[in-house]
């Protein structure tokens, strides 16, 4: 069905057209039968013919000027796009290219178009994955510098994208639309544009952190040739103080005998070396691995945000081979980048590459073996520390049945039928059977664990 | 994404605003045209419209705020249903309770129907076009079935809007639909929309109505032929105010009493003034019952009473007054011999002013023999659609008054005259010297067990009386007798009983009133009387008309007849005094009664001196006069024919011309129309009335020429409709439709060529004439500047972002050899320095003005410089940048 509506929102004619059409036939049909074909004049039949001939006059034409003025403005553009070297079509997703994953403000904006008389232009997003966009109305003029000629059209609509991840968009088609909607004419660009949703950001937890030697700072003081160094870098020699650190030459010119104070900072101040693991048996089926996949990331920010709130620099270590985008800059991070576009994994030797690494805090998922768990941490200190992300519990705002909706048809939230299929799935019982396993070993080992 | 409450209420009210009130404006109008059928539960449009939008608005908001209709809808009708429970639990008179139920019935019924209607519109996006369909066929079939006389083109455009409403909702939604956040800038959007939408419709409306008038005019002139062929196939024992279809039967079905009870007839049907007074005492009107038909046999077959156009010596007077030419008397002496009386009888002369009344039906006090159209004064042409001057041969004995009905005597002249009357009727004893077949005809009552008994009964309340007045008078007692109880014996009601109650009783029905219940109506006594008095062996028969009530107080004469005063009664055959009414209904005062005050009796018109009818052979537009060939004339009331037609010129000048009622020009009449006219100029009095068997050529001669005449009622020829349509009329009339949308098409076509090839020329020139006629050097700065950029883009330089001095340099001067960089500089000099311009600068700009075009345009072919003009891109891209 999906497919047929996409094709259809090719056609030039829309379901108006046809339904007009239908109703103009049927009645011709049964006007002609019935009536047109005697040739008696009565009142009655006089009255019909005219009174049908002044409104088909009447429909075809206005139809005919929303016809015609529709083409002429889609023409109109289709000159203007000629003569541009770049595509005056441009796919936005809240307020550039890059916006939290839920609902979304979808938007368009096309330069160089004039509406057809009353019409309206729509755009529709296709991306690669054959997802389509519901139809955004261009209704938004944006306005030029300094004068009052419109130089764009804009369109913005919340969407419902759950995903997390970078969307590729294919096509994106501009529709010319008459004010009956019965015409609409499509332009089509293949608009290769990269749309990025991200985790949503969530309430900020606090978690302290003692990491145990991530990396041991061994920073030698090393005294640099003929520099002297600052008066605060030194002082009297105490008792106790190492007396390889005394400075000889100062008490070759002053006979005060100084030492270099040492660098204060904690010896075991380091990075904290996350590691986040997309590791996922096929406990449940695909719809809820993505939902659960969105979940997931939306916790490891949540972890990952708190955990830089702490003194350390986090170091976010991916499970999976990702290509950072060329330009990172503070404001788009390339962990957050990298979160957004991982991606359930079953590969073993990713989880061997992380369980590598010494020293780190983990993040698993209800989605990951148990045996993977033990895997992971073996030979890990009982002070690691392991969050622990209990997917299941992406469904405890969630309502299955609202009592008002007897009455309302209420609005319901997309996750909210995801939820009902999701008691009665088979995947259910493995997941939390799966939960209280990890939960049990994380126990046992003695784990430092937080359960999110 | 869920939406916020605030935003819902505001795209609620603009669903309000734009959806639901245009649908009560179209449904308000419908609602109203059907009311006219509702009138009986006594609401007021408003209050129906009131109820409607009230429910269509509440459902709407209750469904677009999402409320399940599964749930809802259930509950809306068990509350009206209990409502209407409890209103009959708790209402105590037995009348009012019905009353009451049947209007808030009525009002539930609108109530519910706009619930479902808000419904459909919250929920269905179809939902308007629906409603506009089964709108329209309605409107149409209501249109066709009762506005005949309208013109088409009026119908029509009533029509229409509930076409246009159709394409509004469309249009509408589509515009509502885009909006999700609603901004005020969106209140001001729809209503620019809707400006420019509602602009677009008026002149498409407009266009289409100017196209198409020809058609419209073609189909009224069809019309017209159309409604004379159908009076011409109708038998014309047929014409029946009340009932068109039936054949032979009669069916009070528009004013008949039974309806009265709903007040459907409480509207004036005609007003009539009836030259009829007591002798000696000319200040006391005797009014007389008006007559439309009467029944004379009971069809046992089909069990009801129906007319006999072969009953013996039939004297019904039933002429088409609609298709009499005005001021020409249509008389049948026949019907005075077959009135069969002589004694005590008087002509008495009627005009009857119809209202509500068909012009084609024809009632007088009986016996009519003669009928003659005449005008309506001008100021009563609104009320009073026709009127005609009827002469009746009426005995002195026959009166509304009737001998029974005594309470209704307000002199003593009137008990007087009903004591003479009965005396003077005591003198008829037997009917022996009656012709036979005469006699058995309306004495006949059909065989049967039912008719027995009432025969039985018949003979049992005349036993006794030996004349026939006695009999009646004993029926009348019979029926205002009084039972042990000393109640009234029989009681007037228009509920007898029956559910399908036809308005003349049958049979067995009567056998119920006379037996059983003894509750009914004027049919019921009337015809319970007939068959009693037929088995008392008196000729008799039921009467149809109108009941006469004398409620004038200072018209003297004039009678205002309402709806409910359709009546049947009796007629009784007394040998020598002709046929009488006799009226036995009792206690039936609702219809004395006068629903409202009675109007002012409409003013008699001018005399006419001079009328004819003949067929238009010349017209002359400048001076408006008319030759006609006549056959027939009237001057001073003295009608003359001649064998042989003659031509008559007749001055139009000050004429009221009027077709199907309607008011025409005179460029309206056309050779071969047959016209009747009218001249009350008071010149022709002087001339002399023509004399019996003058030729009809004299007395043309005596007339002044041209005549100068005052009313003129157009009347196609017969022959005429007859005969195919010549072609000179085709040619006459408008094109048909396709070559008007050709032509029209074709105008477009080069309306949009005429744009392509002179669009960029035309703003070229304004461009450069602004730059010639610049009052100050920075204005024609401006303009040259502006008409060289729009020049150079046309002819393909496009600057794109260059700025224009290296436009100036980089492009023009290479390519066209242009010196258009001074000018630049002295155009930027004048603009961003401020500074102002010097001799030489100006020098330089005139030169470049004078210069430019020709340099460029010498560049180019003649075929090459059109096509560069004609290219509406670069004429666009202009603009655009």
């Amino acid at each position: 069905m999906k497919k047929i509506a996409y094709y259809f929102s090719f056609l030039p004619f829309q379901l108006n057209f046809f339904v007009l059409l239908f109703i103009g036939t049927i009645t011709y049909a049964i006007i002609d039968t019935q009536y047109l074909q005697t040739v008696e004049q009565t009142y009655f039949i006089l009255l019909l013919k005219t009174l049908a001939l002044f409104i088909l006059v009447f429909s075809i034409s206005i139809t005919g000027i929303a016809f015609i003025t529709t083409l002429l403005s889609w023409g109109y553009f289709w000159v203007y796009n000629n003569s541009q070297k770049i595509s005056p079509v441009e796919a936005t997703i809240g307020e550039g290219e890059k916006a939290q994953a839920g609902y979304v403000s979808l938007g368009l904006k096309a330069k160089g178009i004039i509406k057809p008389l009353l019409g309206h232009i729509k755009g529709r997003i296709v991306f690669a994955d054959s997802k389509i966009s519901p139809a955004l109305a261009l209704d938004q003029p944006i306005f030029g510098k300094s004068n009052f000629i419109r130089s764009a059209l804009k369109a913005s609509r919340p969407v419902w994208i759950p995903d997390i991840k970078e969307h590729e968009v294919e096509i994106v088609v501009v529709y010319f639309e008459d004010m009956f909607r019965l015409f609409s004419f499509p332009f089509i660009f293949s608009n290769i544009q990269k749309l990025l949703t991200l985790p949503e950001e969530s309430e900020r937890i606090s978690i302290d952190v003692h990491p145990d030697k991530t990396i041991e700072q061994e920073q030698r003081i090393q005294t640099p040739k003929r520099i002297q160094g600052e008066l605060f870098n030194y002082k009297h020699f105490e008792a106790g103080d190492d007396i390889r650190r005394i400075v000889w030459k100062i008490y070759a010119k002053s006979k005060e005998l100084v030492v270099r104070v040492p660098e204060t900072m904690d010896p075991y101040a380091s990075h904290i070396y996350f590691h986040p693991s997309f590791y996922c048996s096929n406990l449940v089926s695909s719809d809820f691995k993505s939902a659960m996949l969105n979940y997931y990331k939306v916790r490891i920010r949540q972890v990952y945000e708190a955990l830089s709130r702490s003194e350390f620099t986090v170091k976010y270590i991916p499970d999976q081979e990702l290509t950072l985008p060329d330009n990172t800059n503070d404001e788009d991070p390339a962990w957050l980048y990298q979160l957004s576009t991982s991606v359930w994994q079953s590969d073993k030797e990713a989880t061997d590459t992380i369980s590598a690494k010494k020293e780190g805090i983990y993040c698993i998922s209800s989605l990951i073996p148990v045996e993977e768990v033990e895997e992971l941490l073996t030979n890990k200190t009982p002070d690691t520390l392991v969050f622990f992300v209990k997917v299941s519990s992406m469904w405890k705002s969630r309502r299955v049945f609202n009592l008002l909706s007897l009455i309302i048809k209420t609005e319901t939230h997309p996750l909210d039928s995801l939820k009902r299929k999701w008691i009665f799935s088979s995947g259910r019982k493995k997941v939390s059977d799966n939960e209280k396993k990890i939960e049990k070993y994380l126990e046992d080992q003695l784990f430092k664990n937080i359960i999110i | 994404m869920i939406e916020t409450a605030k935003n819902r209420m505001f795209r609620l009210g603009l669903y309000l605003i734009f959806l639901v009130l245009p649908t009560a404006a179209m449904l308000i109008p419908a609602l109203s045209a059907l009311d006219d059928s509702l009138m009986f539960v006594n609401t007021d449009i408003k209050t129906q419209s009131f109820v409607t939008l009230i429910a269509m608005g509440g459902a709407y908001i209750c469904y677009f705020l999402r409320f399940r209709f599964i749930i809802t809808f259930p509950i809306l009708l068990f509350l009206v249903f209990s409502y209407n429970q409890g209103m009959k639990l708790f209402s105590s008179d037995e009348f009012d309770s019905y009353y009451l139920t049947i209007r808030y019935l009525h009002l539930s019924v609108l109530f519910i129907a706009g619930w479902l209607i808000g419904y459909g519109l919250a929920r269905f996006r179809y939902f308007p076009l629906l409603l506009s369909i089964v709108v329209l066929t309605i409107g149409f079939i209501a249109a066709a079935g009762y506005n005949k006389d309208l013109q088409i083109e009026t119908t029509v455009n009533s029509l229409f809007f509930i076409v246009l409403y159709a394409f509004y909702t469309h249009f509408i939604r589509e515009s509502l639909e885009n909006i999700e956040l609603v901004r005020w800038r969106h209140l001001f959007d729809l209503s620019a929309r809707l400006g420019v939408f509602t602009l677009l419709v008026v002149l498409l409306f407009n266009l289409s109505m100017y196209f198409l008038k020809g058609e419209f005019k073609d189909a009224d002139k069809a019309i017209g032929e159309a409604k004379q062929e159908e009076q011409e196939k109708k038998d014309p024992n047929e014409e029946n105010m009340l009932n068109k279809n039936s054949k032979q039967k009669f069916d009070l079905n528009q004013y008949s009493q039974l309806k009265s009870r709903f007040g459907t007839s409480k509207e004036l049907l005609f007003a009539a003034y009836v030259d009829n007074f007591f002798p000696n005492r000319p200040d006391i009107p005797n009014p007389l019952y008006f007559t439309c038909y009467h029944l004379t046999k009971y069809d046992l077959k089909n069990e009801r009473f129906m007319r006999d156009p072969s009953m013996p010596s039939n004297d019904l007077f039933m002429p088409n007054p609609s298709k009499i030419p005005h001021y020409f008397a249509f008389t049948d002496s026949n019907v005075i011999k077959n009135s069969k009386g002589d004694l005590f009888h008087k002509i008495v002369e009627s005009e009857i002013y119809l209202a509500k009344l068909s012009p084609q039906t024809f009632t007088a006090p009986s016996t009519a023999f003669s009928c003659q159209p005449i005008n309506v004064d001008r100021d009563y042409k609104e009320q009073y659609s026709f009127a005609y001057k009827t002469k009746s041969y009426v005995s002195l004995l026959n009166s509304a008054y009737f001998i029974y009905n005594a309470a209704a005597s307000k002199d003593k002249t009137i008990e007087k005259f009903q004591e003479e009357r009965v005396n003077e009727l005591q003198k008829v004893k037997n009917y022996n010297n009656v012709d036979k077949a005469f006699y058995n005809y309306y004495t006949e009552i059909p065989k049967g067990a039912v008719f027995d008994s009432i025969r039985s009964l018949g003979k049992n309340i005349t036993a006794g009386a030996r004349t026939p007045i006695d009999k009646i008078l004993k029926v009348r007692d019979y029926f205002t007798s009084k039972d042990r109880t000393g109640k009234p014996l029989f009681k007037y009601t228009l509920y007898p009983g029956s559910p399908n109650d036809p308005n003349i009783p049958n049979a067995s029905m009567l056998s119920h009133f006379l037996f059983k219940n003894r509750k009914g109506y004027c049919t019921y006594f009337a015809a319970s009387t007939l068959f009693m008095l037929r088995a008392a062996g008196i000729p008799v028969r039921m009467t149809t008309g109108f009941m006469i009530v004398d409620r004038s107080d200072k018209n003297k004469g004039w009678y205002f007849i309402y709806g409910d005063q359709a009546h049947a009664w009796v007629q009784v055959y007394f040998p020598e005094y002709g046929w009488l009414d006799f009226d036995t209904t009792i206690g039936n005062d609702d219809a004395q009664e006068s629903p409202k005050p009675d109007g002012t009796p409409p003013m008699k018109p001018q005399k006419a001196w001079f009328a004819t009818v003949g067929k238009v052979i010349e017209t002359d537009t400048a001076t408006k006069i008319a030759t006609i060939e006549i056959k027939v004339l009237q001057l001073a009331d003295k009608e003359l024919s001649g064998k042989e037609s003659i031509s008559i010129k007749l001055n139009m000048k000050d004429a009221t011309i009027t077709k199907a009622n309607f008011n025409k020009k005179f460029k309206d009449i056309k050779i071969g129309d047959s016209v009747t006219t009218v001249s009350y100029n008071d010149e022709l009095r002087k001339i002399s009335p023509p004399q019996k068997g003058e030729a009809l050529s004299s007395v043309v001669k005596r007339l002044p020429n041209p005549t100068l005449v005052d009313e003129v009622t157009i009347k196609e020829e017969p022959e005429k409709i007859k005969e195919p349509k010549p072609t000179t009329t085709i040619n006459e009339s408008h094109l048909p439709w396709w070559v008007i949308m050709l032509i029209t098409g074709g105008i477009l076509l080069l309306l949009f060529l005429f744009l392509l090839l002179f669009n960029a020329r035309i703003i070229f020139r304004y461009f450069y004439n602004k730059g010639s006629n610049a009052k100050n050097a920075e204005e024609k700065a401006y303009w040259i500047f502006k008409a060289s950029e729009f020049i150079y883009c046309q002819f393909g330089f496009y600057r794109n972002h260059r700025t224009p001095l290296e436009f100036a340099q980089d492009v023009i001067k290479p390519a066209l050899g242009i010196n258009y960089e001074d000018f630049v500089k002295v155009h930027h000099k004048i603009k961003y320095d401020k500074l102002p311009a010097d001799e030489d600068d100006l020098t330089i700009m005139n030169h470049y003005h004078q210069q430019y075009p020709e340099a460029l345009f010498n560049k180019y072919t003649f075929l090459q410089r059109n096509l560069k003009f004609m290219n509406i891109v670069s004429t666009l891209k202009f603009f655009v940048n």
